[in-house]
């Protein structure tokens, strides 16, 4: 399976290749005052508004602040932009060494000598951010 | 066919939507007046050019149908025949049956059968034949066509009026500045339901969007283009503007430039921000463009109903996103045609009831703040609430606690069987549940006016997705926002508050009203101070304090669409010129929330923020130049304190010394000149650098200045951020490992009354 890593808070983790629209490099975020911790903020992509998610809330290893890469994934609902500390590579996934553990958590696999775990965004936004959005 | 005849066809199949109903809209007018000769004529033109263009694409049919029309005008123009209804019927069947023949060219024997029924509706003699409306109302128009003007001057088209769309010499012209579909566009069924017909710039061309939508105009000059191009024009533009930004970012990152200093980066800017201006308005559509087909369906259901009723339309300039006008076809036929068919009485009830017989069934638009309000009005019996109330309790509805305004709600339940009820009550709500629900899937909503026995108003209110909207542009810890000026009622300076039963209240115009931080409601780090801004209403305000006020002006809104709707706070956005992102507050939230949330809570959630090192003053009697600066220091990191006067700065640098003062020079009460003298005989103060901020740009002025013992002198009119904040932190650079005033007290320091020397723009120090 083609992925595209990503590097959070010296851990990585991998999307499918297929739901990856674009790698924003040097994402100008306006914050949202009053949202959830998992939403770090939103970007401008292309004149359309997209939410740039908090990877490591998502992926519980601490928030990001001002992250120098986003990834434009496809949502269920609608793109999402997530936030990347390094500039995210292509990989290619075949045996997972291990199961995902957590809800949203694929399965782990072994690249470059790294332990990387595939998730499904969707799964991951639904399980590990706060998404009853802040009135 | 032809290839040529192939290749125009898809074209005219676009064009001739806009020719039939320009022609019906005329049709409507002349029942109003029916001696106009310029809408004669208007429709003469419409008649003929289609004909012309459907015989060139080899739609004979059409074309036939179009002569025949033409006939008829050109007895109405002659005198030889009068208009009326049934010749109106019979001239809008025909019209319908066009648009059949032109959507479905099959060129079967069905379409030669549909032609000569059609033929049969028209008369053939002076004599006007009468013609039987069909029993229901005919829908006829299918497809809503949309008309908004191209606000920008791109190219000109000398001589040219009409774009003569669809007549292969003209083609070129027109390729010229939009292209023409190609061969291979697709089939008339692929075609978008809505298409966006742009009139041709013209070297007059005024303010984008303010130009009336022009609906229906003969002549006018326009070109159609399908939505699906529009809509990647957008996405184009907002890619160009991405890029843009990017390169800016190389500009500084890579090669050490600010991008705003290289000219032909600023033109980019410039450029790219226009267009993305003008690429934006184009989603937008005036309300009027459903006027026509409202203005049909009410005429259609009057006339099968027997009824006489005069249409009337108000604010249709009024633009909406064209993503909630498609969703709004729907509910407002369904309205009209409940206005007239169950609303508005027969004339002889009307008469009997001491009315006029010719009923009116109006349609009214207007924005307000980010939402559009539109009515359906009109003067028949009202609602017959208690019969909803019985309907209601006959589905099961305990109505027995419900008042009055409640049981007319009812009318959109779906539940309740209006149709049976209020149609033989004299009431009315057929389907109105699903009215509602229809609206409720564009987050609006539907309101219900009831006069009983003089009418009733059906309110649509929907956000505008992507609107005009003026605001107010405002600093919140170093951000702007946006708040809605339909939600403000007026901006004044910080008054005394004080602590009541735990609400913090201010007396404005002899009330009072509560007082919130606006950086502290949204959780965002506060600053002291700063203007405020009343929202609500007149007789019910609250005001917020703000940082900074930045501008007044119109920002293009667009709604947060996916998981962003969730957020209460913010009611849109705006994509700005630079391609920031502008959040528009949602004002009823924040008074909500303002209402709702204690001081205490207030405070608590405020988040932590580190303790500024240095403090400056500002002292200017202009609020605009202080709170600038303000908000440049204190996004510089400085805590920042200001006074409007050198009187007043010394009072508060007495109580609290400050590490640097910026001052302008002409003020009230104490100048700038005699307050930095003041401050050099203060024995706490004298160490305090000066910056002088002021207009007054010559030489004598500087030299008053450094006379007087200020340490730097910067000029109003080259002012930016970068030089203020390059000024002051080279002005406290000297002082930051021992802060001013702390050196001060120890009173172990005295100033240097070395001479500074002083520049235009930034701060020459020893």
């Amino acid at each position: 399976m083609r992925v595209l890593v990503l590097a959070v808070n010296a851990a990585y983790f991998a999307v499918p290749m297929a739901t990856v629209l674009q790698v924003l490099r040097h994402p100008v975020v306006t914050r949202v005052p009053l949202s959830p911790s998992g939403l770090l903020g939103v970007v401008n992509v292309r004149g359309e508004i997209v939410p740039l998610l908090d990877t490591g809330v998502m992926t519980a290893t601490g928030a990001l602040s001002d992250p120098p890469f986003a990834v434009l994934v496809n949502g269920e609902k609608d793109v999402v932009a997530l936030a990347a500390e390094e500039l995210p590579t292509a990989a290619d996934f075949e045996e997972p060494v291990g199961p995902g553990t957590q809800p949203g958590e694929l399965g782990v696999y072994s690249h470059g000598g790294r332990l990387v775990v595939l998730v499904d965004v969707e799964a991951l936004v639904k399980n590990r951010l706060d998404l009853k959005w802040a009135s | 066919m032809g290839e040529l005849e192939d290749e125009f066809r898809p074209l005219f199949i676009e064009e001739a939507k806009g020719h039939l109903e320009r022609i019906a809209s005329g049709l409507l007018a002349l029942e109003s007046a029916p001696d106009d000769q310029a809408a004669i004529d208007g429709i003469f033109r419409e008649a003929h050019t289609m004909k012309g263009a459907a015989g060139m694409v080899g739609m004979m049919r059409v074309s036939r149908l179009a002569h025949r029309l033409e006939d008829l005008l050109v007895e109405l123009r002659a005198g030889t025949r009068r208009s009326s209804p049934e010749l109106t019927d019979a001239m809008l069947l025909v019209l319908d049956g066009m648009g059949r023949l032109i959507a479905s060219p099959s060129s079967g024997e069905q379409d030669a059968s549909d032609e000569a029924a059609l033929e049969r509706l028209l008369p053939t003699s002076p004599t006007p034949a009468v013609v039987v409306p069909p029993a229901g109302p005919s829908l006829a128009p299918t497809a809503l066509e949309v008309v908004l003007p191209l606000p920008t001057v791109a190219a000109e088209r000398p001589g040219s009026t009409s774009p003569q769309v669809g007549r292969p010499a003209a083609a070129p012209a027109v390729e010229a500045v939009l292209p023409l579909p190609a061969a291979a566009a697709p089939p008339p069924a692929a075609t978008p339901a809505m298409q966006v017909v742009l009139p041709l710039p013209t070297a007059a061309a005024g303010r984008p969007g303010s130009t009336s939508p022009q609906v229906g105009r003969p002549g006018a000059a326009t070109l159609e283009v399908p939505v699906a191009r529009i809509d990647e024009l957008n996405r184009l533009v907002g890619e160009a503007s991405a890029a843009q930004l990017r390169v800016g970012h190389v500009f500084g990152s890579e090669l050490h430039l600010d991008p705003d200093a290289v000219t032909e980066y600023r033109e980019l800017t410039t450029v790219i921000n226009q267009l993305q201006e003008v690429t934006e308005r184009t989603r937008m559509v005036p309300v009027g463009t459903l006027e026509p087909i409202l203005h049909r369906t009410v005429r259609d259901v009057a006339r099968a109903a027997g009824k006489d009723v005069r249409w009337e339309v108000s604010g249709e300039d009024v633009e909406v996103d064209r993503g909630v006008l498609e969703e709004l076809v729907s509910p407002l036929l369904h309205l009209v045609r409940n206005s007239v068919g169950h609303g508005v009485e027969l004339p002889d009830q009307r008469r009997a009831a001491g009315k006029a017989m010719q009923a009116v069934v109006g349609l009214h638009a207007a924005q307000v703040g980010s939402k559009v309000v539109i009515s359906i009005s009109d003067d028949g019996a009202g609602i017959n609430v208690a019969a909803v109330r019985a309907a209601a309790a006959k589905a099961g509805v305990d109505v027995s606690t419900l008042t009055e305004e409640e049981s007319l709600h009812l009318i959109f339940r779906s539940g309740i069987s209006t149709a049976k009820v209020l149609t033989e009550e004299s009431g009315r709500g057929v389907g109105l549940d699903v009215v509602a629900t229809a609206v409720a899937a564009i987050h609006g909503t539907v309101q219900v006016v009831n006069h009983p026995g003089a009418g009733a108003e059906f309110r649509i209110v929907v956000p505008i997705t992507l609107t005009v909207v003026p605001c107010l542009i405002v600093s919140i810890s170093g951000q702007s926002f946006a708040l809605p000026l339909q939600g403000i009622v007026r901006m004044l300076e910080a008054q005394h508050v004080q602590v009541v039963s735990g609400r913090r209240l201010a007396v404005v115009d002899g009330r009072a009203i509560p007082v919130s931080d606006l950086a502290a409601l949204l959780g965002l780090p506060s600053a002291e101070g700063g203007p405020w801004v009343l929202l609500g209403t007149a007789e019910s305000s609250h005001a917020f304090q703000v940082e900074t006020v930045l501008q007044k002006r119109d920002v293009v809104v667009r709604g947060l669409t996916g998981r962003l709707r969730d957020l209460k706070s913010v009611s849109g956005a705006s994509i700005e010129p630079n391609g920031s992102i502008l959040l528009v507050l949602d004002v009823q939230n924040l008074l909500e929330r303002a209402n709702s949330v204690s001081i205490a809570a207030e405070v608590a959630n405020k988040p932590a923020t580190p303790a500024p090192q240095l403090s400056v003053m500002v002292v200017d009697d202009a609020l605009m130049v202080r709170e600038l600066q303000r908000s440049i220091l204190e996004r510089g990191g400085y805590t920042v304190r200001t006074a409007s006067d050198g009187a007043e700065a010394m009072g508060m640098l007495a109580e609290l010394p400050a590490d640097l003062v910026v001052t302008d020079v002409e003020m009230p009460n104490l100048d700038g000149l005699q307050l930095i003298q003041s401050i050099r005989q203060h024995p706490r103060l004298a160490n305090i650098p000066v910056l002088i901020v002021s207009s007054h740009g010559s030489d004598e002025d500087h030299q008053r200045g450094l006379d007087a013992g200020a340490d730097a002198y910067i000029i109003k009119a080259s002012f930016d951020e970068v030089g203020l904040l390059s000024a002051v932190s080279r002005l406290l650079g000297r002082t930051a490992a021992a802060p001013a005033h702390r050196r001060n007290s120890a009173g172990a320091i005295a100033r240097s009354k070395t001479v500074r020397p002083v520049e235009a723009t930034t701060p020459r120090t020893q």
